[in-house]
Parts: C-alpha cells; sequence; structure tokens
C-alpha cells in the first residue's frame, strides 16, 4: 500500500500514558447493558483500536503497538489542564525510556497560561532538544520562533479553521438564495472552498517555513480532505483521529453548570476539574456524527470516516485513544 | 476611548449621520458584490457576518457612505475577517479589494494569518487591525503580529478574557505602544470566536443557538481510570444507581440555588426606562471606566443588524459613560435604570470584578 504514514499517539493525561499498554488494550465486547453506559469516549477508545488494529493489520502487516514512533502530551483547549512540571518530566521520560519521539501539544492561551508554557517550553529547550511543539496559538509560535529556537513548531489543528459542524456531518446544510442568481454553482463552489484552507497559499507557506514550522495538522473532517489538497498545502501533515475538535470556550460551560449559581466560568477562576466528572451530550433532529461537550470543548467522533482518510497521503496519524481532556 | 460600530446598506445616511451625532467615532462595514456572493453565496461570506442585510453590495452605496464618515471626521475599516479562505477565494477578494482600492479606507479587520501576508505581497498597505478571530489572547500574539508585519493598527480583544486578564495585557500594551480594542455591548458568543468552526449564521442557525445546543444534557461519567479492568466486576446496577445519584446532585443542586436566587427577569417598569434591555444580551458598561484607565483605544458595539433607534440608545449609553470623568459601576447601573439587568446575569465580563 502507497502513501503510509507514521503512527503518533496523543494522551493528554499522564495516567493514560504512563499505562500505555491498558490505554491501547482491547477488551472483550461488553454485555450491552454495560456498553449502553459506557459514555462516547470509553466506547470510541475500542471501536477505534478495532478499526486502527485492522487497518495496520491488513495494509501494512503490522501490530500497530510495535509501529508506534512517537507521543503527542499535552492539551489544546483549556490552560488549567496544561500537565505539570512533574507530568511534563515523567512523559519525557517515559519517551526516552521507550525510544519514542515526544512532541509537546499546547493550547490557546491567556497570560497565566502563557507563563506556565515557558516554564514547559524552557524545560523542553534544554533538555530534550529534539522535541516537537503543536502549537494552537500565535503567541505560542512567537515564544519559540524568539526564545525557544532548539524546538520546533508544528501548525495545530486549532490554527487549520476549516468549517466543521456536527449537524452537518451526515446530513447537507442548507443554502440561502437572497439575491443568488445560480444556487447550483454556488453549493458546487462552496464544497470545494470548505475542503481546502489557506495553507494551500505559497506566501503563507514560506512565512511559516521562515518561522521553522515543519509540519501542520487537521482534522477528519466530514467534508473529506483529500490527497490532492494535501499535497497543495506544502508541509507533512498530522491527521488528528478519532476525536475531531469543533469549538471551545474560555468560559467553560460544564464548571459552569455544575457549580451553584453559575452561567459562566472564566478560566481564570479557580477549576474544580469538573470536566472530569460530566459531560454534556446531545440529540439532533438530523443524521450526525456522535458528538459530546467533554471539557471546555465540543468533540465529534469521525471514527467511522478512518476508510475516507488512511491512505490519503498524509504523513503522520496523530491517535486519539480519548478525548484529549 | 473611541467608539467603534458596524453599519451596512441597511442604514441611510440619515441614520449614519446619527450614529455620529450620539457619538460614534469609526465603523466598520462589510463588502460582498455579486461578485462573491454568486460564487460562494452568504455561508461563506468574506468576513464573519452570513447575510445580505449586513453587507454593502454596490460599489457606489459603499463610497457615499465612506465619503460621509470622513466629511464627519471619523473613521472606516472594512471587515476581511472569515476565518478561512481558500486560494481562489483569496485571488476572488484580492480582485474585489482592487476594484475598490479608490475607496480610502482607513483600514481593514482581518483574522486570517494566510490574507493578511497576501495583501502585504499585492501591495496593500493599509492598516490592519487583527480581528478577534486573531486569537490576541496574551501579549506574545501581539508581538507576533507586531514583529511580522509593520501596518498593524490595533488588536481587537478576545470577548472571553477577563477583566484581570485585560488589565495584564493592557499594561503591556501601553508601555509599547500597541493598541487595543475591546468588546463593550451587546452580540456576547458562548464560545471563542478565534476557535470556533461551526457554521455560523444564514440559514443555517449558529451552533449555539440551534435546538442541538441548547437541548444539551449533563451526564455522569461513571467509570474511573481503570475502566477496563473494573468493566464487568459490579453489578450493572450499581452504575445506574450511581448515574441516577450524580444527575441528582446536580439537578437539586441547580434547583435549590435557583430557589434561593431567582433569575431575574427585567421588568416593564425597567423595559419602559430603556427598552433595548431585552435585545441587549450582554453589557460591559461597568469595564469602561477601567478601559479608559488602562488607555483602551475603542469599545466594539456590534449593532449591525438590530433595530436602529434601539442601536442609538446604546450608543448613548456607552458615549454618556466614556464621557463621564468617574464613571462608576453604580453610575452605568444608573444609566442602565434596571437592577434586575445589573444583577450580575448579563455582565460582558466577569464584574463585579476581584479586589
Amino acid at each position: 500500500m502507497k502513501n503510509k504514514f507514521d503512527l503518533h499517539i496523543y494522551l493528554s493525561r499522564i495516567e493514560h500514558l504512563l499505562n500505555l499498554k491498558e490505554t491501547l488494550t482491547i477488551i472483550a465486547k461488553p454485555a450491552p447493558e454495560f456498553f449502553e453506559l459506557m459514555d462516547n469516549n470509553l466506547q470510541v477508545n475500542q471501536t477505534s483500536l478495532v478499526a486502527l488494529k485492522k487497518f495496520m493489520d491488513t495494509h501494512y502487516g503490522v501490530n500497530f503497538e510495535d509501529y508506534i514512533e512517537g507521543i503527542y502530551f499535552g492539551q489544546e483547549t483549556c490552560e488549567n489542564l496544561i500537565p505539570s512540571t512533574k507530568h511534563l518530566q515523567e512523559a519525557v521520560e517515559f519517551c526516552k525510556r521507550n525510544e519514542y519521539q515526544f512532541t509537546f501539544v499546547t493550547p490557546y492561551v491567556g497570560p497565566k497560561g502563557m507563563e506556565r508554557l515557558r516554564k514547559h517550553l524552557d524545560y523542553l529547550n534544554q533538555e530534550v532538544k529534539d522535541a516537537e511543539v503543536v502549537v494552537n496559538d500565535y503567541g505560542v509560535l512567537h515564544l519559540l520562533d524568539t526564545e525557544f529556537s532548539n524546538l520546533t513548531p508544528i501548525i495545530g489543528r486549532l490554527l487549520n479553521k476549516m468549517k466543521r459542524d456536527p449537524r452537518f456531518s451526515m446530513s447537507g446544510f442548507d443554502i440561502s438564495n437572497i439575491e443568488i442568481k445560480n444556487l447550483k454553482r454556488v453549493e458546487e463552489n462552496q464544497k470545494e472552498a470548505i475542503k481546502a484552507s489557506s495553507f494551500e497559499l505559497p506566501v503563507y507557506q514560506d512565512f511559516l517555513k521562515e518561522k521553522g514550522v515543519e509540519r501542520i495538522s487537521v482534522d477528519t473532517l466530514s467534508q473529506t480532505v483529500d490527497a490532492k489538497t494535501l499535497k497543495k498545502w506544502g508541509f507533512p501533515v498530522d491527521l488528528y483521529w478519532p476525536w475531531t475538535y469543533i469549538t471551545s470556550s474560555r468560559s467553560c460551560a460544564i464548571a459552569a453548570h455544575t457549580q451553584p449559581g453559575k452561567d459562566s466560568h472564566p478560566t481564570s477562576e479557580p477549576c474544580k476539574f469538573q470536566c472530569r466528572k460530566y459531560e454534556f451530550t446531545f440529540r439532533s433532529d438530523k443524521r450526525m456524527l456522535p458528538t459530546v461537550f467533554r471539557g471546555n470543548a465540543v468533540w465529534m467522533s469521525t471514527r467511522s470516516l478512518s476508510e475516507d482518510y488512511f491512505g490519503q497521503g498524509f504523513g503522520r496519524l496523530v491517535f486519539e485513544p480519548y478525548i484529549p481532556v | 476611548m473611541k467608539i467603534i460600530t458596524g453599519i451596512s446598506n441597511a442604514h441611510s445616511p440619515n441614520e449614519i449621520q446619527a450614529y455620529v451625532e450620539a457619538g460614534v467615532d469609526e465603523f466598520f462595514v462589510g463588502y460582498i458584490p455579486k461578485e462573491w456572493s454568486d460564487e460562494y453565496g452568504w455561508e461563506l461570506s468574506s468576513n464573519r457576518r452570513e447575510t445580505a442585510s449586513y453587507q454593502y453590495r454596490e460599489k457606489e452605496d459603499m463610497e457615499t457612505v465612506v465619503d460621509l464618515i470622513h466629511q464627519n471626521g471619523k473613521k472606516v475599516y472594512l471587515t476581511l475577517n472569515a476565518h478561512e479562505y481558500n486560494i481562489k477565494q483569496t485571488k476572488l477578494l484580492v480582485k474585489i479589494l482592487q476594484s475598490v482600492r479608490d475607496i480610502e479606507f482607513d483600514g481593514f479587520i482581518i483574522s486570517n494569518l494566510g490574507l493578511i501576508i497576501e495583501l502585504q505581497k499585492q501591495g496593500f498597505e493599509q492598516e490592519i487591525n487583527i480581528s478577534i478571530g486573531g486569537g490576541s489572547n496574551n501579549i506574545e500574539t501581539l508581538n507576533f503580529f507586531k514583529s511580522n508585519f509593520d501596518n498593524i493598527g490595533r488588536f481587537i480583544l478576545p470577548r472571553k478574557l477577563t477583566i484581570e486578564e485585560i488589565e495584564t495585557i493592557a499594561a503591556y500594551a501601553r508601555e509599547n505602544n500597541i493598541r487595543l480594542e475591546a468588546f463593550g455591548m451587546a452580540a456576547y458568543c458562548v464560545f471563542n470566536d478565534e476557535y470556533c468552526f461551526t457554521w455560523h449564521g444564514s440559514t443555517n442557525k449558529c451552533f449555539c443557538q440551534s435546538p442541538m445546543y441548547e437541548f444539551r444534557e449533563t451526564r455522569p461519567l461513571l467509570f474511573t481510570e481503570n475502566w477496563k479492568q473494573e468493566l464487568g466486576s459490579q453489578d450493572v446496577g450499581a452504575y445506574y444507581l450511581r448515574q441516577a445519584q450524580l444527575q441528582a446532585e446536580i439537578s437539586t443542586m441547580r434547583a435549590e440555588y435557583q430557589k434561593q436566587h431567582p433569575k431575574k427577569q427585567v421588568s416593564g417598569h425597567e423595559m419602559s426606562i430603556l427598552h433595548v434591555l431585552a435585545s441587549l444580551n450582554k453589557c460591559g458598561l461597568c469595564a469602561f471606566q477601567k478601559f479608559k484607565d488602562w488607555g483602551i483605544e475603542a469599545v466594539k458595539l456590534p449593532l449591525r443588524g438590530q433595530n436602529h433607534k434601539g442601536n442609538l440608545a446604546i450608543v448613548d449609553l456607552a458615549r454618556r459613560t466614556i464621557n463621564e470623568k468617574n464613571a462608576t459601576p453604580q453610575f452605568c447601573q444608573n444609566l442602565m435604570g434596571s437592577p434586575n439587568f445589573c444583577s450580575g446575569q448579563s455582565c460582558y465580563y466577569n464584574y463585579p470584578y476581584p479586589k
């Protein structure tokens, strides 16, 4: 099979990393009454592992666990969940021991979060000189460019703002016909446009290369991003699967809902990590891919789209055994 | 401190004049000519408003309005703040901008980094204000844009920054001649615009206003980190019991709180004092004095698409607050004239602010 990808595992919690074997274990299918109780995160852990194992087995002829090249560790959406220094060091040590490439994933942050990241980046810059850093905030890219030049930036999926919406993941969206002459033409152009991004611009690619960027990222989107498009982006591409990021807020809805008298909960207020205890679930009148509100973000399971993407020519699969919260 | 607000072809010249007289200093406009809408419709607008009524459609109309604003000594910016443009859209946008190059906009409002770089290459030297879509959540992001582009004007601060975070950023900005703009009132959003990639309006409701989002349900997470080992070791009934307990815990807590602190509705009497209260989803008026003290250059009132008379009342509130020497929260709340509206449920920023 052509277009082989490298396999990297993305985890946001140290427990999942230190117990990697268990994280990647496929268990016997639970009885239906237990399966029903399992939240989407746990169900998709199993179904995606089965899909990945089958794909690697069939197409690469390898056991996927032996094929892992690296670990992505960190957080993309909430600065309160940035790992502690201790956990970061443990993650780095784990990777050294197991000879995995280490990639630190960073979220978008306010001023305090940036200071926490600065300390982590300083540590990595000195101790793990070949580390990669996934950047989801231009401010973090600026830090890497100006202060931490040993680290290699990867443009994260939150800086690739292609449209996605669970409501239209399996059903089409409506198109307004106000003052539109040729609706068919608009529909075709819209379909084409949402499969693309500004990474296509050569001047943008040059700019990012000047900043030391070596890779860019994309989510598994229901509109499907094909090999032809990826080629236009001028960088090796990371594909995140099976949890696709949809939206997030620095005012955490889960934290607000699970404490008295709150309609909003700014990131800078003390956090009791209710995201570890509760989630929001959704229902829709439209057919859609499974979607949950976990932590301060909405995530959609694109586990079922693996066949559309694997083999499209992206360089690296960033496999998320769990929602990275 | 200046006031900036959005206008569209729904506004007559008289209405724009009325805005000026009420105290608006700067305007922003969207321009979607047929050339764009015939290709991409409204859903993929070239700015963050996906509706015809929020845009100018004809160059002549826009030119007239820009002239009128300039004659009044005010400024006007063109919004080009969609999150993403592919290469074809970028080329079309550049072509459209070239066709209106003779209109003297005071600057552009942009989110997308690629577009900023492309416009630089194409020789557009206008000042660029970084839209909230640029994600200026921290000082380093300001430095990123300032150190890479010579023509950056203002940074529009994302709406989810707290007052303390704005203070930190503003202190740095003041020392380094960086200009800031903050949201003032109206158009609050559940999510961070710069990281919200859902369909945004037009015939498809915004995700955050859709029934799907509105009727979300809380679900307790029942399993521990060791779920693979523990699954099946307990009776299934124990899990259902735990689920019911956790759900009840949240429902009881919220119900109890609401009983003790009932949500305050704006009364008819209060509405008669200020009729815009019902349509004003959030208000940051109490923060204006701090913004002034910290050197924030402008407050944004995103009022496009709303009733003009109501908008004028909001502009008037903002202007009176800015002009007041010491606009305390009490002063602002008196202006609003609605203790129920100002009961803490409608605040843009995290008022009451920690000391």
